[in-house]
């Protein structure tokens, strides 16, 4: 099975499809040029292998965490260890969503996430806006 | 009157079981203990522990994963328990995997609380 990284469209699909059902959020397209003003950010990756192997990486802002969980989990409060791994779960569904979508007749494997925490500007990826907030997915 | 269910909820993403005994509990069913294992070693454990009639289980968990948990269970012969997996891993290929191993229902990440829900239903 070739690697479909010459399209990015899907995994843009699978992000819009994880961040409005299981984040209850919003999602637009962004602005190519897009200024990314943010203070911090948290990088959330997965490694998959199967047919073909890569790394999915979304990059988001760190108060856009603290709100997709507290949507996620119904509360106000949560703390940056719940943060950290509602971001690796993000990355998680969306690469699966993704995978999955690909061909229904494959399985890949997932790895755990890793989520890092950072103030460098992203890299390279494709800019969404989520709740209003640019959100980057990268596949390498 | 319906017997209390018995849940266990195995995954490891400490959000996805708190966010599945959340649903759980708003789901209207008639629930017991709730327990929580963070894979598949945690969630045998926790069924050789406790009566336990309902497991949902993640497919992909570092250690012993979702699959080789269902192997196992299958292996002992625990045929009363009703498995539901919630995994974003929801091919075709997988499903029939799974099905084989006793996997009566299969919730698909990302899902909305109402799948857990109407799983919880069909299991009663």
């Amino acid at each position: 099975m070739p690697s479909p990284c010459h399209s990015s469209a899907p995994l843009r699909a699978a992000l819009v499809k994880v961040a409005e059902t299981s984040f209850f959020a919003f999602t637009d397209p962004a602005d190519p040029a897009e200024r990314l003003d943010v203070a911090e950010w948290y990088t959330a990756s997965v490694r998959f292998g199967g047919p073909f192997t890569g790394t999915v990486t979304v990059t988001l802002p760190v108060p856009l965490g603290h709100e997709l969980a507290c949507a996620f989990l119904g509360g106000e409060d949560v703390s940056d260890q719940i943060v950290r791994d509602l971001c690796g779960e993000f990355v998680n569904q969306v690469t699966g969503t993704w995978l999955t979508g690909l061909d229904d007749g494959v399985c890949f494997d997932l790895d755990g996430p890793v989520v890092t925490q950072t103030r460098a500007r992203p890299g390279h990826g494709e800019i969404l806006r989520v709740n209003d907030q640019p959100v980057i997915v990268h596949l390498a | 009157m319906e017997k209390a269910l018995n849940i266990l909820i195995v995954d490891d993403s400490a959000v996805i079981r708190a966010m599945i005994r959340r649903a759980v509990a708003l789901s209207g069913a008639s629930v017991g203990a709730i327990h929580d294992a963070a894979d598949g070693h945690s969630g045998l454990a926790a069924l050789e522990a406790h009566a336990i009639d309902v497991v949902f289980t993640d497919i992909n968990m570092p250690g012993m994963n979702g699959v080789e948990m269902l192997r196992e269970i299958e292996a002992r012969g625990w045929t009363h328990l009703t498995r539901i997996v919630v995994s974003t891993d929801s091919s075709g290929t997988r499903r029939q995997e799974v099905a084989a191993l006793g996997v009566r229902l299969m919730v698909e990440k990302p899902f909305a609380p109402e799948a857990i829900r109407d799983a919880l239903t069909v299991s009663q």
